[in-house]
């Protein structure tokens, strides 16, 4: 029996928190009364607002309970999502991407390829978009019925419909400017939630040595074991992780995740949507510092038999993502049981919210409005926008079904990113900087990139082809290269879809420079191009190079 | 109460609200658990996490709500 009584205390501090966001909602409304204030949320909001919101869009559960989950698999491994995996495509976008983004005008990715490629390469896009969102909503949506399961012992058909109703109803109520709003209050509960883990952890199993003295070096170090995939609990080498992680999954969702970077969109400059990512990068180093270290010491834990400690097992299967609400449920006297489940909560609302506003967005106006109905009223798009919204949820429970029959939710979410999102940052990033790709080489790219992915991704589901097929420095352990697999799969899509774009560019018409003016480097507008002239201090490149440093320190001491 | 003529709010007093609120909760229950000692399962009571994390969590409320209470954004 897992479940915990949650008490007096802990129920006061949910209903606080529905009725608290219910209430900014409701205050939020009277100033939300235009397309610029629905979608951008007026384009008015402060480096910090953008920054916390940016990081918070980011913070959902899966970012928490499945990182979690994936230092107890994984280790010190796990570490790697928060530093080559985030911090230097964060700032790739801040120093170079946001300029384009920015200037252009645009209000989603899907609309900077139609303005750099064409339609067909938007609609493509969005498509990919979509199908991408509604598989990361489902993991978010199982997460949340973890929750439930876990903590209150609600079963899991029950759970899950029970999560997707209650998130119908707050999306479709909410437009950018109070989703961001919320998920500013979201991310200080959240903090409020999980900040004081670690720390109890530690007091418990007796400092930090503990870990390093209770776990073998691949569990414990972040570079020194990635020579050979069998020395590593993750099977995977320096190569994978750089070229994969680091590079096209990273990439691409931290530069072209429509989700994330909507709320960069938003700011008041270009000095604050360039800052935005960089000040989510220092919150993503933390953030790493306090999820890994939790999993860790659920792995000291596990280990040592007298603790009492163990993961949930179901069906014979261990449930790595169950070790949040668990050790919550260790430490967690009464009103701080109901803060770590009021910041779960959060959690899912805060990335849920964000999947589903940014689905609409990409949903109503870049395949709606531009593809089945192009003289579609303003009505017209409101009202097909909350049928998007429900018939997103609806398909977001079978995601979430597809989630949980996958061995740690992380998982599932890395194989999705080597399908959907590492042909769009090859094709971003090559037409950006690069003048000599066309549209049609952008389009073909993209399309070939994908393909190849899903079917590589199908061939290994199915057994047609073995796991070893797409990693070119296989350990020989088939059952544990799942992460391998899907951080090959991600280089093999990137340099496919970059061949591709280039091949067909070769051959097929380009834009000319008046009309590739202001979406790509060396073609910039002289008015837009001018530096705004600032303190050292001020600059985002400083702030950049300091998350650098500390970057590499890490690395270098964990190595 | 809420003036829309002022404009809106700033973001940090709802943040220093709800934290403010929260932190008063999860005193008031570590205050409680000292006079009603919980008979449960749970680990490092003797810490009484409750108490002093309700504590510091009040006294951000209460620094972000003072702070914020009268700043709005111009619409």
């Amino acid at each position: 029996m897992n479940s915990i009584p949650l008490g007096f205390f802990d129920w006061a501090i949910m209903l606080v928190y529905f009725a608290f966001i219910a209430w900014i909602g409701f205050y939020l409304k009277k100033f939300t009364k235009s397309d610029d204030d629905f979608f951008l949320a007026g384009r008015r909001n402060s480096m910090w607002v953008c920054g916390i919101a940016f990081m918070s869009a980011n913070m959902g559960s899966m970012e928490v309970i499945g990182y979690a989950g994936q230092s107890v698999k994984y280790g010190l491994y796990a570490a790697h999502f928060y530093l080559i995996g985030a911090v230097p495509a964060m700032l790739f976008l801040g120093i170079f991407m946001m300029p384009f983004y920015y200037h252009s005008k645009i209000k989603s990715i899907p609309g900077y390829l139609k303005a750099r490629f064409n339609e067909s390469t938007r609609v493509f896009n969005a498509g990919m978009f979509v199908v991408n969102m509604i598989l990361v909503s489902g993991i978010a949506l199982y997460l949340q019925a973890l929750i439930f399961h876990t903590f209150l012992g609600w079963n899991w058909d029950l759970s899950i419909w029970l999560s997707a109703a209650f998130v119908a109803l707050y999306v479709t109520l909410s437009g950018l400017l109070s989703a961001m709003f919320t998920e500013i209050v979201q991310f200080f509960l959240i903090w409020a939630g999980i900040l004081i883990l670690p720390i109890l952890g530690l007091v418990d199993i007796g400092g930090p040595a503990e870990i390093s003295a209770n776990l073998t070096e691949g569990f414990k170090t972040l570079w020194s074991t990635s020579g050979s995939p069998a020395d590593n609990p993750m099977y995977v080498t320096w190569g994978g992780l750089v070229l994969g992680l680091g590079f096209a999954i990273a990439f691409g969702y931290w530069t072209t995740d429509f989700l994330i970077i909507q709320r960069a969109f938003s700011a008041r400059d270009l000095r604050s949507a360039r800052m935005t990512p960089i000040i989510g990068s220092y919150f993503k180093l933390l953030l790493g510092a306090v999820v890994v270290s939790t999993g860790m010491i659920a792995l000291v834990l596990i280990n040592d038999s007298s603790s009492g400690f163990n993961l949930l097992v179901e069906n014979g299967k261990t449930n790595y993502d169950s070790v949040l609400p668990l050790l919550m449920q260790r430490y967690f006297t009464p009103g701080l049981i109901g803060v770590g489940v009021t910041s779960m909560i959060a959690m899912f609302m805060a990335g849920m919210a964000g999947n589903m506003s940014s689905f609409n967005a990409v949903w109503t106006y870049d395949i709606y409005h531009s593809v089945i109905n192009k003289n579609a009223s303003s009505q017209k798009l409101l009202h097909i926008g909350r049928i998007a919204t429900v018939a997103g949820i609806l398909l977001s429970v079978a995601g979430a079904y597809i989630a949980r029959s996958m061995p740690t939710v992380i998982d599932y979410l890395q194989a999705i990113s080597s399908m959907f999102l590492s042909p769009s940052v090859a094709i971003i990033i090559l037409g950006m900087f690069w003048k000599f790709i066309t549209p049609k080489g952008g389009l073909w790219g993209m399309l070939i990139g994908t393909i190849v992915a899903v079917a590589l991704f199908i061939a290994q589901e199915i057994k047609l082809i073995p796991i070893s097929f797409v990693i070119p420095d296989f350990s020989g352990v088939e059952a544990e290269s799942y992460m391998a697999a899907n951080f090959w799969r991600a280089v093999w899509a990137w340099l496919i879809s970059m061949g591709i774009a280039v091949l067909v560019s070769f051959f097929t018409k380009n834009k000319t420079d008046e009309e590739l003016r202001g979406y790509i480097k060396g073609l910039v507008d002289k008015n837009e191009a001018v530096e705004e002239k600032a303190a050292l201090f001020k600059k985002p490149e400083f702030w950049a190079a300091v998350t650098l440093v500390i970057f590499v320190i890490i690395n270098i001491l964990l190595w | 109460m809420m003036n829309t003529e002022k404009g809106m709010r700033s973001i940090w007093y709802f943040v220093g609200l709800i934290m403010l609120i929260i932190g008063v909760i999860v005193f008031a229950a570590g205050i409680y658990e000292l006079i009603n000692p919980a008979n449960q399962n749970i680990k490092l009571t003797s810490l009484h996490t409750n108490i002093w994390w309700g504590a510091i969590i009040t006294i951000a409320g209460v620094i972000y709500t003072l702070k914020n209470k009268n700043k709005y954004v111009n619409k």
